[in-house]
């Protein structure tokens, strides 16, 4: 159960890296990728969280992530956060095959996945049957 | 059963949600014994959907018709994710259909998959119904855009 709520932290972890970094160069919506970053944080706070009631140390952040791509405008960064939220939903999808003893946990990991396909498509992703990111294989 | 690995791979990575996909319906629809199944209440309401769409799509223009088909064939690859492939089954609504009662049915769709999701025992059904919610919930915002 820790792997996949580790997993889920450190893309969490990611997904704050990249807000910073992308935060720097979009020259619309910073108000939104602030609100965005928020949201990431409280997210990182509670997986923290559970992981330290279930016994487990959270592993700390790594001291830089590689971006998929370079960021030198808005344009790419725009879609190196829709990239971020849509690489962030195997992560959820898999705690929620996992976590599902806890209704909270899984509440909340039902939610992150809507929440992140809709932060995906505001920042330009396109609408899919089933969000996800591309070329990520699905979980086992 | 649906076979999750299979239709986040083919549906979800690859992008085609319409591939038919062997092995893929649920165990009823397998057996050949078992009597002329019909849809469960997610199945019915991805029909509705779909039947909603089509209906709306008729008197769209152009614009907003290829919106309503993008969508459109979305609802027809959740449904086959949920082990339902015939999307004939789809009842054409007589009544006209317009972009207000889309989001009516787009926001119903959310709660039933969400709620769904957290009661199925079916751990893979859940993830499925999970990803659907999150694809519907981006239908709303994308027919509240326009």
């Amino acid at each position: 159960m820790s792997e996949a709520l580790q997993a889920a932290l450190d893309g969490e972890y990611a997904a704050i890296y990249a807000y910073g970094r992308a935060g720097a160069r979009l020259t619309t919506d910073q108000d939104v990728a602030l609100n965005d970053l928020a949201t990431h944080r409280l997210a990182r706070d509670q997986l923290r969280a559970w992981l330290m009631q279930d016994g487990v140390d959270p592993a700390p952040p790594a001291p830089a992530y590689a971006l998929p791509t370079p960021v030198n405008g808005n344009a790419s960064a725009r879609s190196l956060l829709a990239t971020v939220e849509l690489r962030l939903i195997p992560l959820f999808t898999e705690l929620v095959g996992d976590q599902r003893a806890v209704p909270t946990r899984l509440n909340w990991s039902i939610r992150a996945i809507r929440n992140s396909a809709l932060r995906a498509q505001a920042w330009g992703a396109s609408g899919q049957a089933f969000p996800w990111p591309e070329g990520v294989a699905a979980p086992a | 059963m649906v076979d999750r690995r299979t239709v986040l791979q083919v549906a979800g990575v690859a992008g085609l949600g319409l591939a038919a996909l062997p092995g893929c319906g649920r165990e009823d629809q397998a057996n050949p014994s078992a009597p002329p199944a019909t849809p469960d209440d997610q199945q019915s309401d991805e029909l509705a959907l779909i039947a909603a769409y089509d209906a709306a799509i008729a008197n769209a223009g152009t614009s907003r018709a290829a919106q309503y088909q993008r969508i459109r064939d979305e609802h027809a690859a959740h449904l086959h994710a949920l082990g339902w492939d015939d999307v004939t089954a789809a009842q054409p609504s007589t009544d006209a259909v317009k972009r207000n009662d889309l989001i009516v049915a787009e926001r119903r769709a959310i709660r039933l998959r969400t709620q769904a999701a957290r009661t199925t025992d079916d751990s893979d059904l859940a993830q499925i119904l999970a990803l659907i919610a999150a694809s519907e919930a981006q239908h709303l915002v994308s027919l509240e855009a326009t």
